[in-house]
């Protein structure tokens, strides 16, 4: 086999290999490339932090485990941005596991940050429903959340409820999306008809689809995968994952590149050579 | 009976799909309270329809190991998992110290490590298909190449204005691009909607 033509079908284990080294690599020696904030993720930082201290805020989980590399850094620094700037934490999710992965990433941080849980922050968990939910928790945040939060406590035994009774008393809402029931829910239940401003971010292959929303102001900014998350990290100031995570995308990335140019290559010699034959 | 068939769930599309209608565009009288209420009914129809789920996969796993058929012992271990976890989750709650750690360290680790199996596909896949066959393949693999790098750091060292021509086509053409889609699919929706409360859409009775 000619060499053009091995360039042209790459095996595809070997593509597997480089992929996993190009990306291992860099998460554990990490090249530190600068990272740009673009006008889209300022827009979600300064959406959250223009908010008078006490105010409340809705983090909403609505993914599960699938997207966690791209997602659960956003959450992570939602939640320390809202620490940070003593708003009321309201935790929930339109999927059925987002509560629990918040739950888990919610606790450690609280703790290191002094919180308490139900005066300063709550988890409502998830409830059936999807956009039926978010239409009822409008009316009565309550009674859509059947009077429970995560743990079974009635939500009238935690301080932080008593001011807090429709999703109308919620200042912003930040949701972590991945499939339909994110911020495209929230907008058009909550945002739209209500006034409440809905921002947050996605996974990439989303961000696309809501772009719309976004230059019609709908949504305030959007945070664009995992690039987005990393620009937030360190807005927030609390860098973790997500821009360690930077590095490897980069060099994935270039990998991709890299293969289509030789692919192309492969296959552009490979035809000058048919066409020149008799 | 027949009639009554056919019938009676043409009436109840009718009348369900009436109820929220009159309540949000009917703002007197006992309509706007109908929103609310059908709300309610939903939200509760939505827990049964968990349950309904998981009864329905059981009747369908239950009949793969009475029948021995291939791979049988995956159904069997199907509802295993499914029945014992919903056990556990109601006898400890979803606080249970074993409910969380079969969480954490079973489902998360799985579902993530499946959906990240994605990106060596992705890989492999791109480098078969972006190949410059024709003018609509080569300016599919450019726009492919100048969002890969404008979305990563490496982007703006190579050359300072690939990050801005990348935020370019997201902005403008995508963005009409998507706003036409979007107008359409909502207007298809709506279109549909009304076909089937006025009963001419009825392949979810069955008919063609």
């Amino acid at each position: 086999m000619s060499i053009w033509r091995s360039l042209e079908n790459i095996d595809r284990r070997w593509i597997y290999l480089l992929l996993a080294v190009v990306m291992v690599v860099p998460l554990i020696k990490p090249l530190g490339l600068p990272i740009d904030v673009v006008p889209e993720t300022r827009t979600v930082f300064e959406t959250m932090d223009r908010l008078p201290p006490g105010s409340a805020v809705m983090v909403s989980f609505d993914f599960d485990p699938s997207a966690i590399p791209e997602l659960l850094p956003m959450g992570r620094a939602a939640i320390i941005h809202a620490f940070k700037k003593n708003y009321r934490l309201v935790l929930f999710g339109n999927w059925t596991q987002g509560p629990m992965l918040a739950q888990d990433l919610a606790e450690p941080i609280a703790k290191k940050m002094g919180k308490e849980y139900g005066k300063d922050w709550v988890n409502l968990g998830y409830k059936p429903g999807g956009s039926v939910t978010i239409r009822r928790m409008v009316d009565d945040l309550w009674d859509g959340a059947a009077n429970v939060d995560i743990k079974g406590n009635s939500l009238a035994s935690l301080p932080i409820m008593s001011k807090i009774r429709k999703l109308t008393d919620i200042a912003v809402v930040f949701s972590c999306t991945v499939g339909g029931s994110g911020m495209q829910f929230w907008l058009e239940y909550l945002g739209q008809p209500n006034g409440v401003p809905i921002t947050g971010g996605a996974v990439s292959v989303m961000v696309p689809g809501y772009m719309p929303y976004v230059n019609s102001g709908q949504f305030k900014g959007i945070l664009m995968g995992l690039r987005g998350a990393a620009e937030y990290e360190m807005l927030v100031g609390a860098p973790d994952k997500a821009v360690a995570g930077m590095d490897a995308q980069s060099a994935s990335h270039l990998l991709v590149i890299v293969l289509i140019i030789l692919g192309n290559v492969g296959y552009w010699v490979q035809r000058r050579a048919k066409a020149a034959q008799p | 009976m027949g009639a009554l068939k056919k019938q009676l769930p043409l009436v109840l599309v009718f009348v369900t799909a009436l109820i929220p209608i009159l309540g949000r565009y009917v703002a007197v009288g006992p309509f706007p309270s109908l929103l609310t209420g059908t709300a309610k009914w939903f939200q509760t129809a939505s827990n049964f329809a968990w349950l309904l789920g998981a009864i329905n996969l059981s009747i369908v796993y239950v009949s793969q190991v009475r029948k021995k058929r291939t791979n049988w012992m995956f159904s069997l271990y199907a509802l295993v998992v499914m029945w014992g976890y919903s056990a556990l989750g109601i006898i400890q709650t979803n606080q249970g110290v074993a409910y969380r750690w079969l969480f954490n360290a079973f489902y998360n680790p799985m579902v993530a490590t499946m959906y990240s199996i994605l990106a060596f596909y992705i890989v492999s896949a791109a480098f078969r298909s972006f190949r410059v066959r024709t003018v609509e393949a080569t300016v599919l693999m450019g726009c492919a190449v100048l969002a890969m790098l404008g979305r990563v750091p490496v982007g703006k060292i190579i050359w300072s204005q690939i990050p801005d021509i990348s935020q370019w086509f997201l902005n403008v053409p995508n963005t009409g691009a998507m706003r036409g889609i979007l107008l359409g699919v909502y207007l298809g929706g709506y279109a549909t909607m009304i076909r089937i409360i006025m009963g001419l859409e009825r392949a979810y009775l069955g008919e063609r």
